[in-house]
């Protein structure tokens, strides 16, 4: 049997698991670079697609301007149309029915078997009321109380608040001069069929 | 010893050379490019959102061109309740008007001046002149001036409430929105009174343009402004201040 020396250095285990070790890393060094490189081409394509989005929304964006340029008097129209009729609703809204004032302070007024006479109405502040008025006749206690009583009623309370007597002054025989404040609880000069329904 | 040194370092070189490759291209390449890309995401969200904006915006205002004789139309019966200047002509000859058939007479009929009016054209006393009412409860308070949107008449009127109440319930409804939410009123009989009334004419002008006209959103009447609208064009609303001034000659007449 023959036998052969081994002039080649014995490898020892460790080195041998070194060199796999250095690969491994290397590849992996290698990888890292390489994504980090895909990661740069896709931020830089992603710009690119997000320039030419930018584009087509801008191209758009010159094209739905020129419509409404076309339409630009339509538009004035609209606008004008639009904020009168809401200046208008606020005006219409904001605003006191005074002719339900007169309306409500004459029927209470006369709705007494010897109605008191109105001399004074002021409606101030939007709201606020002050009526002078006389209480003559057999009775004028009686129709001043009554006349209380058609503000105060189920009616007159839809209408009228606040009722305070400011002064009086007279008597049974003579009759009595009167003076109240009010305010009024309605608002709004327009209201659309469904409202009043 | 040397060489063992260097065989480690050229050992490792790949790695250690990556690395150093990595940590430079992020703040050379990476970061940069996010912070464009943020900034481009940015300015395109806000074009985008515009751009849904002006095209939504385009195809309803070529809708409504389809219906521009209905929007004149309505622009038409608003311009009459609140027109774009205060035309005053109209309005004296029309309330006038309205004062008489209602039953009332007019006793003085002026317009109450804004607060940039000149001294002569200030009323003396605007609460004395307003004031009528002497009762004890009587609440003493300036009268109303006209303002940049809002013209006021003084008008002194001499009837009964029936006519007056008459009178207040016409001006509710006319088609030229005239608000009155002010009076006082004084008599000696309880029968016959003395109305001092301040009436307030609105108007209007036309609204201002903004920067971004094209931006801005197209807008649209309400289901209630759609209401008064069709109220104001109906008998429901009568038109006081339609009575014509006839212009007098003018120029030189060939008396021949």
């Amino acid at each position: 049997m023959e036998s052969g020396i081994n002039l080649l250095p014995q490898l020892t285990n460790k080195e041998v698991k070194a060199g796999v070790y250095r690969r491994k890393i290397n590849i992996a060094a290698l990888g890292l670079i390489g994504v980090v490189g895909l990661i740069i081409v896709a931020l830089f394509a992603y710009q690119i697609f997000l320039t030419l989005l930018a584009g087509n929304v801008e191209r758009r964006t010159e094209e739905a301007t020129s419509k409404i340029v076309e339409n630009r008097d339509t538009e004035i129209l609209n606008r004008s149309l639009v904020e009168k009729a809401q200046q208008l609703q606020t005006i219409l809204d904001s605003g006191v029915p005074t002719s339900s004032i007169v309306e409500q302070l004459d029927l209470a007024a006369n709705n007494i078997p010897e109605p008191v006479k109105l001399k004074a109405i002021s409606v101030i502040a939007k709201n606020q009321i002050t009526v002078d008025g006389i209480a003559v006749g057999s009775n004028p206690s009686e129709s001043l109380k009554t006349w209380i009583d058609n503000l105060t009623s189920i009616s007159g309370q839809d209408y009228f608040t606040k009722i305070s007597l400011s002064s009086l002054t007279g008597s049974k025989s003579e009759g009595y001069s009167f003076s109240f404040t009010m305010d009024f609880l309605k608002k709004g000069l327009f209201k659309s069929e469904d409202e009043n329904q | 010893m040397k060489t063992s040194s260097f065989e480690k370092i050229k050992n490792y070189l790949v790695p250690v050379l990556s690395m150093i490759a990595v940590v430079v291209m992020i703040p050379i390449f990476i970061m940069p490019q996010l912070n464009k890309i943020a900034e481009a995401s940015k300015i395109l969200n806000k074009n985008q959102k515009r751009l849904d904006l002006i095209e939504k915006k385009a195809t309803d205002l070529e809708k409504l061109s389809e219906k521009k004789d209905s929007l004149e139309q309505k622009i038409e019966i608003i311009e009459q309740a609140l027109p774009v200047d205060k035309s005053v002509a109209p309005l004296v000859s029309g309330i006038q008007q309205l004062a008489i058939t209602s039953g009332l007479s007019v006793e003085s009929f002026k317009i109450v001046p804004g607060k940039t009016a000149t001294d002569s054209a200030k009323p003396v006393s605007n609460t004395q002149a307003a004031a009528p009412s002497t009762g004890a409860g009587a609440v003493q308070k300036v009268a109303p001036s006209s303002t940049e949107k809002n013209l006021i008449f003084q008008i002194t009127l001499v009837g009964g409430t029936k006519p007056y109440k008459t009178f207040l319930s016409t001006l509710e409804k006319a088609k030229r929105i005239l608000v009155l939410d002010e009076f006082q009123s004084t008599s000696d009989d309880g029968a016959l009174f003395k109305f001092v009334v301040f009436l307030q004419a609105p108007y209007a002008p036309l609204p201002k343009i903004s920067s971004d006209q094209v931006g801005e959103p197209l807008p649209s009447l309400s289901e209630a402004n759609e209401k008064l609208i069709k109220a104001l064009d109906s008998p429901e609303f009568q038109d006081v201040t339609q009575s014509q001034i006839t212009p007098g000659p003018t120029g030189v007449v060939n008396p021949f």
